[in-house]
């Protein structure tokens, strides 16, 4: 079923057996810490290097670590109700349910990074913070359940 | 926490998480999560998986955990001895 991602749909790309790398529950909290790191190094970098290409140029690895993760939980924050079944369903009901609050909290706290530029001293470290929190507050439900599913079984 | 009897069935009955997972219109990972007691069928699911071996729903899920296979043969056959 190994395919081109960028063509096939999308619930075949993250049920595809090419990223079983990604699903062992080490691996998937691996990507965690990758992605907590990148949160935490691209306002650190943009200040330090103070170059707006630095904030653009981190959102690559952060496309590539999202998409791991994503498909490391088989794309059940991703995917249409249709494309999952009742378990997937309940697990991603269950990390909304759970993690709507905090959620909220960073989009509100992001936007207000958005809205207020220079707010934090400087206008790119304020972008690249609330960029962050942004992705934070995105990646929420993944993160979770990325961390927290048990390792699947065979088939 | 339901119990089950879903790795004794398939064992019985050579059939594969895949091929449960495809007659009940699941994912083979949730029929393994089931087995592993890691989550819980609706009871839409349980009807179809007991339908799908063909029994009463009752000796596939339970609430209490089910008697080891030996204990009840000991106790079919009146004894250790019988």
């Amino acid at each position: 079923m190994t395919g081109n991602p960028l063509t096939q749909p999308l619930r075949v790309t993250m049920n595809d057996p090419q990223f079983d790398w990604a699903r062992p529950r080490l691996m998937r909290r691996r990507l965690v810490l990758i992605f907590a790191g990148l949160l935490v190094a691209t306002p650190l970098l943009t200040w330090a290097l103070d170059s707006v290409f630095v904030l653009l140029g981190m959102l690559v690895p952060f496309v590539i670590v999202m998409g791991s993760l994503n498909a490391s939980v088989r794309g059940m924050t991703e995917l249409r109700s249709s494309d999952l079944d009742e378990r997937e369903i309940a697990y991603r009901g269950g990390a909304y349910a759970r993690l709507y609050w905090p959620g909220v909290f960073l989009g509100v706290a992001a936007g207000m990074g958005f809205m207020n530029p220079g707010a934090i001293g400087a206008y790119l470290l304020t972008a690249a913070l609330a960029l962050s929190v942004f992705n934070l507050a995105m990646a929420l439900p993944t993160l979770w359940l990325a961390w927290s599913l048990p390792d699947e079984p065979g088939a | 926490m339901i119990h089950n009897r879903l790795n004794v069935l398939r064992a019985e009955r050579n059939v594969s998480r895949k091929d449960l997972a495809d007659a009940v219109g699941v994912n083979f990972q949730t029929v393994g999560y089931i087995e592993r007691g890691d989550y819980s069928p609706s009871l839409e699911l349980a009807l179809k998986i007991a339908a799908y071996f063909e029994l009463p729903v009752e000796m596939v899920f339970s609430l209490k955990p089910f008697e080891a296979l030996t204990a009840q043969l000991i106790k079919a056959k009146g004894g250790i001895n019988g």
